[in-house]
């Protein structure tokens, strides 16, 4: 690629339920400069319907830059951003109907309580006197905070304030929810619960989620495809298998599951063993465990530990070890900052 | 207990469909310290003047016009809370949402802009009319006492509550300017000392009208509805200047304040020509009319000429489609060069309505002839043309190197360069030991010199009108080929001629596009 770095796809990310086949999200070409600073370079995936998309990057990397200009709060330089079909240039209105946007801090209003905050929201998008006491009611159960109604909103903890945050996201019923580091501050309970929202919201309610963290761990449960950013160019998108093969193949690994074998003694033999094997590539040895990449299937796996234990290995654990979207990133992004 | 429960529930039935900031700015204020604090303050203070007042005048309550101070003193009181508290609060109120990063979180719901500033000119209206509701009472009791005017006291508190919402908007749009905390403690102080002085002028005002006005002729109400109109008008520009604020980048920012400083400027030509229709009717300074209004359209000019060039799709997509109503459009779309042109058919509109009426001898001279204020009526729109040419000028070179360059920028640009060749001037008068009182052709740099030589029929002066005008040329010469392509970019946009194609194309009808118009559309399109 034209950047030097190891773009293995930008490529749009495989519909998993793609309805009448627009996508929910696009970004075509996206450039977003500051002066000089080219904050956003070029940016272009795409998320469908029902998915939950990571968009993974270090700090500085331009992921808020891409999500503000999705939420129409900025205008690109150049290109255009498109919510189910809608430019964020020519119809902000239209893609404000169907766009909930969560920042990663907002502020709150003094002298007001839970229950005022989301009916001042759902009031705010115009919604008729039924509708909205109908909505606040969805939204209030969904992020169980029916019984902080009456609760000063300055007075919530981090966790209850994300939550606040997301009722208010999902007020007007959006298709597409942008979220910048929803997970940002919160202690494990509340961050698993966010998880499982955010799971809930896109399995069951079929909301197009964009997703942006730090904790690669857990966008790694929770997302079905990914865009990796650095330096606001994208250097991968697509499905989270389709980020690592395509990572190991830039790397010039076989597009196989990663092994790892441990034996009591005779490591050395293991290794020559493993080199024996056609489908075996890319073997290093850690003291008595070794690691290597294996294309076959799992039949073809199988039978290579049969034929270790035939060849009377004293093999103690066997493995396949899957990569993390982190191992991903760590591959493919090289820690540039702008 | 019922009845009670019945109104209030009627009440959040109306709340249902008000605007979404008011009831929120009404809920907030009404659990805020400072406004129950200011509500108690308004109270207490009145009660305290109430009782001091009553022991002064002893027993000349019952016999003399002891109304008049009571009412006075209620008025003052009213004036503060309503011309200094609720404008700082209307101020203070869009500043907050935008340094807690509230503001964003309302931008992207479908309240609109105009819903945004409307609901806070809206809820300030409230707290005036709560403030209202706390010196009622007051009131009350002064029209039991001897020499209370109802008529008058109407009068003070509706030009008060007008008054309250035009200062309130005036602090919307400060407020919607300030991005930054430099701006904002900027913003604070202006809004401050701007509504101090406001209040001390209004209340002087008021006092004065209550003692000299008399209410029972026709040219008074003209007068009223003029000041009135001008009042709101003014409220609705800040309106459209705080909108401008909060609306999307590739949306319309422009027309609705170009729409309204015209409307400004010619009703207000209309109303105080319309005045001589009036028997009784006092006389009318056409120059200083010219003068103001020449002002006015150009600084008004200056602020949408310094606007970046370019028209998005979202706003060509707009474009009525007749070509004669889009170069009647072309004045009040976006774009610097397009604000050059509005500044310039204002001032030519302006100088035809103005050529009429000195046509028709409305002029009334003040110790100079008319020809001398036709003159300097003259000179002064050409000094117009000087400064909105050469601003679009700077405003296309300093774009080049700054992206952000603001209205702030040019004026300031302006007036130094003005200062700057104020300067040479006065060096110059200085090294040539110029002594005489008459007009050099340098002095053309100083239009306050320029304007006290021609109404003083000074020595020379008579070939200022004539320089104003080759500079103006000059100016204009400079500008003539962008305001031809800004022109032609709204003629022959590619946006609205791809969709009027592809209108044509959905409704199969054989409909072929102007030549150049097709060829556009489809490079656009490619």
């Amino acid at each position: 690629m034209s950047n030097g770095q190891s773009q293995v796809s930008t490529q749009p990310a495989a519909p998993a339920s793609n309805g009448n086949g627009t996508p929910a999200i696009e970004f075509r070409h996206l450039h977003r400069y500051f002066g000089r600073l080219k904050a956003v370079n070029d940016v272009s995936f795409r998320a469908y319907r029902g998915q939950v998309m990571g968009f993974i990057g270090p700090n500085g990397a331009g992921k808020t830059t891409s999500m503000r200009i999705l939420a129409t709060l900025d205008v690109p330089t150049s290109g255009d951003a498109f919510v189910n079909g809608y430019s964020v240039i020519d119809d902000p209105d239209k893609v404000r109907k169907i766009v909930g946007f969560m920042p990663d801090s907002f502020g709150k209003y003094s002298n007001m309580n839970v229950l005022e905050y989301i009916d001042y929201f759902a009031r705010a998008y115009n919604l008729a006197p039924r509708a909205r006491r109908d909505a606040v009611e969805r939204v209030l159960v969904f992020t169980e905070l029916k019984k902080l109604v009456e609760k000063p909103i300055t007075a919530l903890s981090k966790g209850m304030s994300q939550r606040l945050g997301l009722a208010r996201t999902l007020i007007n019923d959006p298709a597409v929810l942008i979220l910048d580091e929803p997970a940002a501050g919160l202690d494990p309970r509340a961050r698993i619960e966010l998880r499982e929202l955010v799971r809930l919201l896109a399995r069951e309610l079929k909301k197009t989620v964009l997703i942006s963290s730090h904790i690669l761990t857990e966008l790694g449960e929770v997302c079905d495809s990914a865009a990796i950013i650095e330096a606001g160019r994208i250097l991968a998108s697509g499905t989270i298998d389709e980020i690592q093969q395509a990572q190991r193949a830039t790397q010039g690994r076989a597009t196989g599951a990663a092994v790892s074998v441990r034996v009591l003694r005779d490591v050395d033999r293991l290794e020559r063993l493993l080199l024996e094997q056609p489908q075996v590539s890319g073997v290093s040895v850690v003291a008595q465990t070794a690691a290597f990449e294996f294309s076959g299937d799992d039949a073809a796996l199988c039978g290579l530990l049969r034929h270790l234990i035939r060849e009377e290995l004293d093999v103690i654990e066997f493995r396949g070890r899957s990569e993390t979207l982190e191992d991903a990133f760590l591959a493919i992004t090289k820690g540039v900052t702008q | 207990m019922s009845a009670l429960n019945a109104a209030i529930g009627r009440l959040e039935t109306v709340g249902d469909y008000c605007n979404a900031i008011v009831v929120k700015e009404v809920r907030q204020a009404l659990k805020s310290r400072q406004f129950v604090g200011t509500f108690v303050l308004l109270l207490i203070v009145s009660w305290g003047g109430s009782v001091f007042l009553i022991s002064m005048e002893g027993d000349s309550l019952e016999y003399g016009s002891s109304a008049q101070w009571f009412f006075a003193l209620f008025f003052l009181i009213l004036c503060v809370a309503s011309l200094i508290l609720v404008p700082f609060a209307a101020f203070r109120s869009i500043v907050e949402e935008r340094a807690e990063n509230t503001l964003e979180l309302v931008q992207i719901t479908a309240l609109s802009p105009r819903q945004i500033i409307w609901g806070k000119s809206l809820s300030a209206l409230v707290q005036t009319l709560v403030y209202f509701a706390a010196i009622t009472p007051f009131i009350a009791f002064t029209s039991l006492l001897p020499g209370f005017d109802f008529v008058h006291t109407a009068f003070s508190l509706g030009a008060l509550l007008i008054a309250s919402f035009v200062f309130s908007s005036v602090a919307l749009a400060i407020g919607a300017q300030t991005k930054n905390k430099i701006s904002q403690s900027f913003g604070s102080l202006g809004v401050i000392v701007l509504a101090i002085i406001g209040t001390i002028i209004f209340a002087q005002l008021s006092f004065a009208m209550s003692i000299f006005m008399t209410l029972d002729n026709a040219e008074t109400w003209w007068i009223i509805g003029f000041v009135v109109f001008l009042a709101l008008s003014t409220s609705y520009l800040c309106q459209q200047i705080g909108i401008a604020q909060l609306t999307f980048e590739s949306d319309n920012r422009s027309s609705g304040i170009r729409l309204t400083v015209t409307a400004q400027w010619f009703v207000s030509w209309l109303a105080v020509l319309g005045t001589t229709l009036f028997p009784t009717h006092g006389d009318i300074s056409l120059l200083a009319l010219v003068v103001l209004s020449a002002t006015y359209i150009t600084l008004a000019g200056l602020f949408v000429t310094s606007e970046g060039e370019g028209l998005s799709r979202r706003v060509s997509r707009g474009f009525p489609r007749s070509r004669f109503l889009r170069a009647l459009w072309v004045p009040f779309l976006p774009g610097g060069t397009r604000g050059l042109i509005f500044g310039l058919s204002s001032l030519a509109l302006m100088t035809v309505l103005a050529a009429i009426a000195f046509g028709l001898g409305l002029e009334k001279s003040y110790g100079h002839s008319e020809f001398d204020d036709a003159h300097a009526a003259g000179t002064m729109i050409a000094y117009g043309v000087i400064y909105l040419g050469a601003g679009a000028f700077l405003t296309r070179m300093f774009r080049r190197v700054m992206s952000n360059f603001s209205p702030g920028h040019l004026i300031a640009a302006l007036v130094l360069i003005n200062l700057l060749l104020i300067v040479l001037e006065f060096l110059w008068h200085f090294i040539s030991r110029f002594q005489g009182e008459g007009f050099q052709p340098i002095d053309i740099v100083n239009p306050f010199v320029t304007y006290d030589a021609i109404v003083g029929h000074k020595a020379g002066s008579d070939l200022a009108g004539v320089e104003a005008a080759v500079l103006a040329i000059l100016a204009l010469a400079f500008n003539v080929r962008a305001m031809s392509r800004a022109t032609r970019e709204v003629l022959n946009n590619p946006v609205r001629a791809q969709i009027e194609l592809e209108a044509a194309r959905r409704n199969q009808a054989l409909v072929v596009p102007p030549a150049g118009a097709a060829l556009e559309a489809e490079a656009a399109a490619s």
